[in-house]
């Protein structure tokens, strides 16, 4: 997962919260706010408080989400984990900026993990969440198998993922190209070439590379990959914004290009006996 | 990195209990008068397509509220609505009276007329509809293929098919027996004995027996499925939108991906395809999608979609064939 300083000037066509030319106050509330209370009402809806528990956060990039649930929530401990170390005092400068925080809160925690390894005790968090980063995960089951690991049995996941690669802004590159579907549209040398002609060049070549390394997840492969890892959906909402299919992807099926989005709910399956574990663990939790 | 936000959904909730047989006969006119008619003219109106004027059918169109709602909002040239039951207009127009919708010599538009159709036949010339549409039927229809055909041979070259769908087989409520089984997935839970004597056993008795006929009779397509048949019959989907409600998914229901137990309902355009199945494979095996190049990772993932795509739907295409038969 990448940080992208939305700070960077970049030929604005779309004013989006996504877009890489979003400004920092609109990026801050988008993750600060939005996306962090989407996290907590998530969980919410089905009575979970993540006050006092020990949160865990995968791909959690710049930590703006993680501070938004840090102070929000109130957990024991949030714990951001990404392949990218995050800048904790961009994060506070960023938070000073933004709500006049003087520091980053005792319970907020950031490390930096390998590509397949959390470098976490096993059973060491109650929950575990992970906000629009398992699109850029080179091996989903590897990771999942690290949640299942430092997830308490009765641990919930959350998952939410935003683009899918088929859909209009999979490619995550909707500055460049704003009408969607670049993924089908173009090829790799006219991709290149707009997307280095307009920007600066060294965010030109971070997304490209963000770009590259998306690895093409569906919905339906989510689920597979979270079923292979040892957890099972027990929640589940879909995003589908309104899409225009243009002919380059009128082969694809429905359900490959309109699932924009997805945010799920997870429980661990019983690896000993084979039938999955009931929605036990979700009541358990609410009855706390 | 991103996030999605619930603002820029636009997709309409269900009408209210509109498949529920307990509801009130008014709320179920204005539901499908008002309501539904009003998402179809918005659909179309926000691609800046008009019906007025136009000539209309609707495929599978019930009791025909929303028909005689078309033709109030839209004021079309004329609507036909074709349905495998005959529509009572005497009834239609008791209903109206009833709601408080004022007709005009207290009878049916001259623009509306009901014909009773076959499984798989429309009674009505080629090429003679500019837009067809459909609400909340193509669940019903026994084989979805060679109806849709038919609505490809009355539309005209340059016409539109509308389709809305809801609820599907494999979401929540997709049995259409809410009001029996609120709790949702009743044929992953019970086996169709149960069902039917739960619903037996259950309130309003005398509704029963019907709605377990409609139950038994759904042809269970799923999007994708309706993707694929829509393709077989040479249309090409070009706009759609998808409903999807929270879902919590019981043991019984953990097998189903997203894209089966998430998608409530749909609502799309499709045009008439020039450009059919085949030509689409071949186009796909001779455009060099072959990996190299900065985007070489991203193009193989492309790929791979793109082939697992094509053979999704001739999966789905040959479910489709054995449930027709």
């Amino acid at each position: 997962m990448t940080s992208t300083d939305p700070a960077t000037e970049v030929p604005a066509v779309c004013s989006d919260h996504y877009s890489t030319s979003a400004s920092p106050q609109v990026w801050w509330d988008a993750h600060f706010n939005d996306a962090a209370g989407a996290v907590l009402d998530f969980f919410g809806g089905d009575g979970i408080s993540l006050t006092g528990k020990r949160v865990a956060d995968i791909g959690c990039g710049d930590g703006i989400i993680d501070l938004g649930v840090a102070l929000k929530a109130q957990p024991d401990r949030m714990v951001g984990f990404d392949i990218l170390t995050t800048d904790v005092d961009e994060l506070a400068r960023r938070a000073a900026d933004q709500i006049g925080l003087e520091k980053l809160p005792e319970n907020l925690f950031f490390a930096t993990s390998d590509e397949v390894q959390l470098p976490a005790e096993d059973a060491s968090f109650d929950y575990v969440i992970s906000w629009s980063a398992f699109e850029h995960i080179a091996d989903p089951v590897a990771v999942l198998r690290e949640v299942r690991r430092i997830l308490v049995d009765d641990g919930v996941l959350f998952i939410q993922l935003w683009p899918f690669y088929n859909t209009a802004h999979g490619t995550h590159l909707v500055d460049w190209f704003p009408d969607g579907f670049a993924q089908f549209k173009h090829g790799n040398a006219d991709i290149l070439r707009t997307v280095r002609q307009a920007g600066p060049p060294e965010l030109a070549a971070e997304m490209l590379e963000v770009y590259r390394t998306l690895n093409g997840i569906t919905a339906d492969d989510l689920q597979l990959a979270l079923w292979r890892a040892g957890f099972r959906i027990v929640k589940v909402v879909l995003d589908s914004e309104t899409v225009h299919i243009p002919d380059e992807a009128a082969h694809l099926p429905l359900s490959a290009v309109a699932i924009s989005g997805i945010k799920l709910l997870a429980v661990k399956t019983d690896p000993t006996d084979g039938p999955p574990a009931s929605r036990s663990a979700l009541d358990r939790t609410a009855a706390d | 990195m991103s996030s999605s936000q619930a603002a820029e959904r636009p997709l309409s909730t269900p009408v209210t209990g509109h498949y529920s047989g307990s509801s009130d006969p008014t709320v179920w006119f204005h539901a499908h008068y008002e309501r539904a008619a009003r998402e179809i003219v918005e659909f179309f109106d926000s691609d800046g397509i008009s019906l007025t004027g136009k000539r209309l059918a609707d495929i599978g169109c019930g009791d025909g509220i929303i028909d005689l709602g078309l033709v109030a909002q839209a004021e079309p040239a004329s609507l036909v609505g074709f349905d495998v039951v005959s529509t009572d207009t005497d009834h239609l127009c008791r209903l109206a009276r009833a709601a408080g919708v004022e007709l005009a010599g207290d009878a049916l538009p001259a623009a509306l007329s009901f014909v009773t159709s076959e499984e798989a036949r429309l009674p009505w010339p080629d090429r003679s509809f500019d837009y067809a549409l459909s609400w909340s039927a193509f669940e019903h229809v026994l084989e979805p293929v060679p109806l849709l055909r038919e609505v490809h041979r009355v539309l005209a070259d340059n016409g539109i098919l509308f389709v809305q769908l809801w609820p599907f087989y494999d979401s929540e409520h997709g049995s259409h027996l809410m009001d029996w089984f609120p709790e949702g997935f009743a044929p992953l839970r019970y086996n169709d004995e149960e069902i039917l004597r739960r619903m037996q056993a259950g309130g309003r008795p005398g509704a029963a027996p019907g709605m377990y006929e409609a139950y038994r009779t759904l042809n269970r397509i799923t999007a994708d499925g309706l993707h694929a048949a829509l393709r077989m019959a040479g249309f090409r989907v070009v706009k759609l939108q998808l409903q999807s409600e929270t879902v919590h998914v019981p043991d019984e229901a953990r097998d189903l991906p997203p894209s089966r137990i998430g998608i409530g309902g749909i609502k799309l355009l499709a045009i008439k395809d020039r450009l059919r199945a085949t030509t689409v494979r071949a186009r796909l095996e001779s455009t060099g999608w072959a990996p190299g190049g900065l985007a070489a990772l991203g193009r193989a993932y492309a790929v791979r979609t793109l082939r697992g795509a094509l053979n999704r739907a001739d999966r789905k295409l040959a479910q489709l064939a054995t449930r027709s038969r």
